[in-house]
């Protein structure tokens, strides 16, 4: 679907709950869902070479576009095609204590990640720094996708589950309206379910695992809004 | 994101506009703001830092960054020091409150947030202070009308001021190019390319925290906004204007990277006079030490997002991550007691604050 088709399902919901908001309003809770959907789910996969100049440990993590990187899923040796293996900076030592600046003809074989929050601090640490001086990176990642803007853009998530930003922005919609607090539970509830199903989706494509693996969200609501009555007691049989 | 995109995208949700007799105003979003960047700092855990600190001789303590949550990872002299509970301790050195010197294999923390304290044991035999090899220390530069300007960094506010002392002229080192660090007439720092084909070590030293800053630039003079490591550019507003950046007098529209070396800064006082105080969000560049007498600590910790100041302040924060801190800003902004008020929404938007916290930090197994 593009923007403005998912934008017509979320006005019409939106109009049965007397709900009137402009377009911006409505493409900015889409934006906001994808994005959103992008981190829980990790399921804006790229693959991007990273030139890294020089020697050293601390590198940036790529960029596409204006799309950012947040969590690589496969680091790779572009040259030797040898993988580099996911670790805590402590298990670094394992390599060699004092292992910043240690240079060696194998190339890189271990990283860990840092910042994940936002690209300018998002930084890749490699160990050990491959003795070329230049190396080139195959890094497979999760990415933020960008705001999609013209009607005719259609989203990074594939179409089997944009039914997810309808939903999310339903609950955009609502949580912006007094009085609707039951309403965006239940739509926010709904939007859980689907996003898990999505989160299963993707591990299932990867039974071995990823650098970064997506997580089922545990959302159980506790507050006034359910009348749910508490689950009773089953009585012992006393025979 | 700038804090005012997100003021108005809060206020869209609240439909509050902040003009007409509004219910809430800027200001307390934006208190509501920095209350929440730091619960979602440390109930994700998601904000890496690393900083050099020196070790006392005699004590073998070590202080802490001021935003310093928790330690993760510890180094000295570039090797790996344990931490341990402090009733370990004695497991490591029975005698270790006597302060016996050696090689620290072994710390603890104790006290918490800026108060903390790292112990290491046993007492380091070689503590001594940050070395680092050459290099200036000491910024001047020349503006266009002569004058010459003094940089200084204390904590984390870098200041240009008039000063009489001979000046030096600069060559800052991107990856593969070299830049000209400059000056204008009102103090504002700026590169411009070099026809150097060398750049100089430059240092700043941070009067009020000794922290070492080494200042370079990536290949488009600005420093390259993927990596921190080596500092970021962004803009310079000066009393709530733009300031003009290049040397040939364009701006920043704010949809480029500027040439410099500041970052996201903001004055006070009266931006025209010589001695207007540029005061940053963060601090610039990287803090360095010599590899060859580094007999310091290396304390990797987790930390806190920078507080916000002005809505022309820049929340680093990626989209994605930026909706939970919207939840939570929404659950203070419906907890107020006013004609908006809403607890049963601020509950809802609490527990999905919570949630996206929880959600972020089992991704990332934050250590």
């Amino acid at each position: 679907m593009t923007l403005s088709e998912i934008r017509s399902v979320v006005k019409k919901l939106l109009f049965e709950d007397t709900i009137h908001r402009s377009d911006a309003f409505i493409n900015k809770a889409i934006n906001e869902g994808h994005q959103l959907i992008a981190l829980f789910a990790l399921f804006d996969e790229r693959r991007t070479t990273l030139n890294i100049p020089g020697s050293r440990n601390f590198v940036a993590q790529p960029t596409s576009t204006t799309a950012t990187c947040f969590a690589p899923l496969y680091v790779a040796n572009a040259e030797s095609g040898k993988r580099l293996n996911p670790v805590r900076p402590d298990q670094l030592e394992f390599y060699a204590t004092k292992w910043e600046g240690q240079i060696d003809s194998t190339g890189e074989q271990y990283y860990t990640n840092i910042n994940p929050y936002h690209h300018m601090f998002n930084a890749l640490i490699l160990c050990p720094i491959d003795d070329s001086g230049r190396t080139n990176l195959n890094i497979i990642g999760a990415y933020i996708p960008i705001d999609l803007s013209a009607d005719t853009d259609t989203p990074r998530l594939t179409e089997d589950f944009q039914d997810l930003l309808v939903i999310y922005a339903h609950f955009y919609g609502l949580i912006s309206e007094p009085s609707r607090t039951k309403a965006a539970l239940v739509i926010f509830k709904q939007f859980v379910e689907r996003l898990n199903e999505l989160i299963n989706t993707i591990k299932s494509r990867f039974p071995s695992g990823r650098d970064y693996e997506p997580f089922p969200l545990e959302f159980a609501y506790a507050g006034p809004l359910t009348n749910e009555k508490p689950i009773p007691e089953q009585k012992q049989n006393e025979n | 994101m700038k804090i005012s995109t997100l003021l108005t995208d809060i206020g869209d949700i609240l439909q509050e506009d902040f003009l007409n007799s509004p219910i809430w105003t800027k200001a307390e979003i934006l208190e509501y703001i920095r209350i929440i960047i730091r619960a979602f700092s440390v109930n994700t855990g998601i904000v890496d830092k690393i900083y050099i600190r020196n070790v006392n001789p005699t004590t073998g303590e070590a202080g802490v960054p001021e935003d310093f949550d928790r330690i993760f990872y510890l180094l000295f002299n570039q090797t790996q020091v344990d931490l341990v509970r402090l009733s370990d301790l004695d497991f490591l050195q029975s005698d270790w409150t006597t302060g016996t010197t050696g090689t620290p294999h072994g710390a603890t923390v104790f006290g918490s947030g800026s108060n903390a304290v790292i112990r290491f044991v046993p007492v380091p035999d070689i503590a001594a202070g940050l070395v680092y090899g050459g290099g200036y220390n000491t910024l001047t530069v020349t503006s266009p009308d002569g004058n010459i300007w003094n940089i200084t960094i204390a904590a984390g506010n870098i200041s240009t001021t008039i000063s009489g002392v001979t000046t030096t002229s600069f060559v800052l080192p991107g990856l593969t190019t070299f830049w000209d660090l400059t000056i204008n007439n009102v103090g504002v720092l700026s590169t411009a390319a070099s026809a150097q084909t060398s750049a100089d070590v430059v240092y700043l030293t941070d009067s009020t925290t000794s922290a070492l800053w080494q200042m370079k630039t990536d290949d488009a003079g600005a420093i390259a906004p993927g990596s921190a490591h080596i500092g970021i550019v962004s803009r310079v507003v000066l009393d709530g204007v733009v300031q003009a950046f290049f040397s040939d007098g364009s701006h920043n529209t704010g949809t480029t990277i500027d040439h410099g070396i500041i970052v996201d800064a903001y004055t006070t006082g009266v931006s025209t006079t010589a001695t207007a105080t540029i005061h940053l969000n963060k601090p610039i560049g990287v803090s360095i030490y010599d590899r060859n007498a580094d007999d310091a600590a290396v304390v990797w910790y987790k930390g806190r997002l920078d507080d916000v100041v002005t809505p022309d302040s820049e929340l680093y924060v990626d989209n994605g991550f930026i909706v939970v801190i919207k939840w939570g800003v929404l659950a203070l902004a419906y907890e107020k007691e006013n004609d908006g008020q809403d607890l049963e929404k601020s509950q809802l938007m609490w527990q999905l604050f919570t949630l996206g916290c929880n959600a972020i930090k089992r991704i990332f197994q934050r250590k």
